[in-house]
């Protein structure tokens, strides 16, 4: 696994005071909140940044990692925890899982041991496990057809001698056709495992639609922005039209001009009541290369009495 | 590390019908105590459903779990959350609008 070094992911100095290090945390935590952020990384950097202060804020687990950094690792070397490290000091107490869903191997196997609940006895408590929360990012064409993700998540387990451990687990997830930005998924039995034998708690995963290079995505309607060439516009037509389930023939009608909006009924997202998608046109004017084309222009411009300016006349 | 699952029995949560406050609560991961106390500083507006319970739709569900989520990780107020809310909301449909029109502009 890399070493990280969180000073750096932070930008403060190794000598920093703990205000200047929550100050950084917090002006990067609003910067890249994946509620906040449009930044395409936004979720991994805030996680990282969330990891960083984690491991900085609490100043014995501080003294921690700076030994371990003063000891000559830096940002990106392949890094093992040096022997005996995870039975010194008791810093992993007061995690919450859902906070240390996504942190690194790296900041695991330096603090993540134990989850601060103490040793369970097996059997003497019955009781079901909490449900776990995060989100997962898909992209349209998984949310359109359905699929599988890969998620990598720390996850609790109770291990051979009843004590809650965090271990960093891929969960693949199955998407079912036709989920929508914001909606929640459930995996029964994915969530904190139960004590005693009692049940396992349920992972609700919250969707997030990436964006897509093509569609816009609003609720269950998509828009697509469609080039035409001018002629199209004027004389109308039929047209193949891309959408996530394949192209299909749309008719244009005459004298379209750029920014309508036409609506392909149900051919949005899936589901219960399907969402539509909305073809806004873009109309492409090519340039007039040749003698022929420029001439053509001409006649055109001598033929049709027309004044898109018509509406500015008699206005400063 | 990782280890070989057992495929999970996956559900999609309707949300094109109204939930019940523990549901909200379950799904959002917040006390009920908070969620009522959210209601009333307007984080959430349900409606008043059968037997005068609240009703909340799948936008007002979002709401909440953004709304735990920006208390949790930025330690936004309370009082401070339905504005925040409200300004992300206005700010996700405007960019969505901006990136529609710049795929209208040439480039």
């Amino acid at each position: 696994m890399e070493f990280k070094d969180y000073y750096k992911i932070l930008g403060v100095d190794s000598g920093a005071s703990q205000d200047e290090i929550k100050r950084a945390y917090r002006k990067l935590a609003r910067k890249y909140h994946p509620d906040v952020s449009s930044e395409s990384d936004a979720e991994a950097r805030f996680k990282e940044v969330g990891e960083a202060y984690e491991a900085l804020k609490d100043p014995e687990k501080r003294a921690r990692y700076d030994q371990l950094k003063n000891s000559g690792w830096h940002q990106g070397d392949e890094f093992r925890p040096p022997p005996g490290w995870s039975d010194s000091g008791d810093a992993a107490r007061g995690f919450d899982p859902e906070d240390l869903a996504g942190f690194s191997d790296f900041f695991s196997s330096l603090f993540g041991g134990g989850m601060g609940r103490g040793r369970q006895r097996r059997g003497s408590v019955r009781s079901a496990g909490r449900d776990s929360h995060a989100r997962i990012e898909v992209d349209l064409e998984t949310a359109f057809h359905g699929g599988t993700r890969r998620l990598s998540m720390a996850r609790a387990e109770v291990d051979e001698h009843g004590m809650v451990r965090q271990r960093p687990q891929q969960i693949d997830v199955r998407i079912p056709p036709g989920v929508a930005d914001g909606q929640q998924i459930r995996l029964a039995g994915k969530g904190e495992p139960g004590l005693g034998g009692g049940p396992a708690g349920d992972l609700y995963l919250e969707v997030t639609i990436k964006p897509h290079q093509l569609y816009e995505v609003h609720g269950r309607d998509l828009h697509l922005t469609l080039p035409i060439t001018p002629w199209e516009a004027a004389l109308g037509g039929k047209i193949a039209v891309p959408t996530p389930a394949g192209k299909v023939e749309m008719n244009i009608p005459p004298g379209s001009s750029s920014g309508k909006r036409l609506r392909l009924k149900g051919r949005g997202l899936p589901g219960k009541k399907p969402g539509d998608q909305y073809v806004i046109l873009k109309v492409e004017v090519p340039a007039a290369k040749t003698d022929r084309q420029r001439e053509l222009y001409e006649e055109l411009a001598k033929e049709q009495d027309f004044n898109p300016r018509a509406v500015m006349e008699g206005q400063q | 590390m990782s280890r070989k699952e057992q495929p999970a029995v996956t559900e999609i949560i309707d949300q094109e019908r109204e939930l019940g406050l523990d549901e909200v609560c379950r799904l959002c991961n917040v006390e009920s105590e908070i969620l009522i106390e959210w209601v009333e500083e307007g984080i959430a507006e349900p409606r008043a459903g059968q037997g005068r319970e609240w009703r909340f739709s799948g936008h007002q569900l979002r709401r909440v779990s953004a709304a735990r989520r920006l208390q949790r990780d930025l330690e936004v107020e309370t009082r401070a959350l339905p504005l925040v809310l409200d300004l992300l909301e206005e700010l996700d449909r405007l960019r969505r609008q901006v990136r529609t029109l710049e795929r209208m502009i040439d480039d």
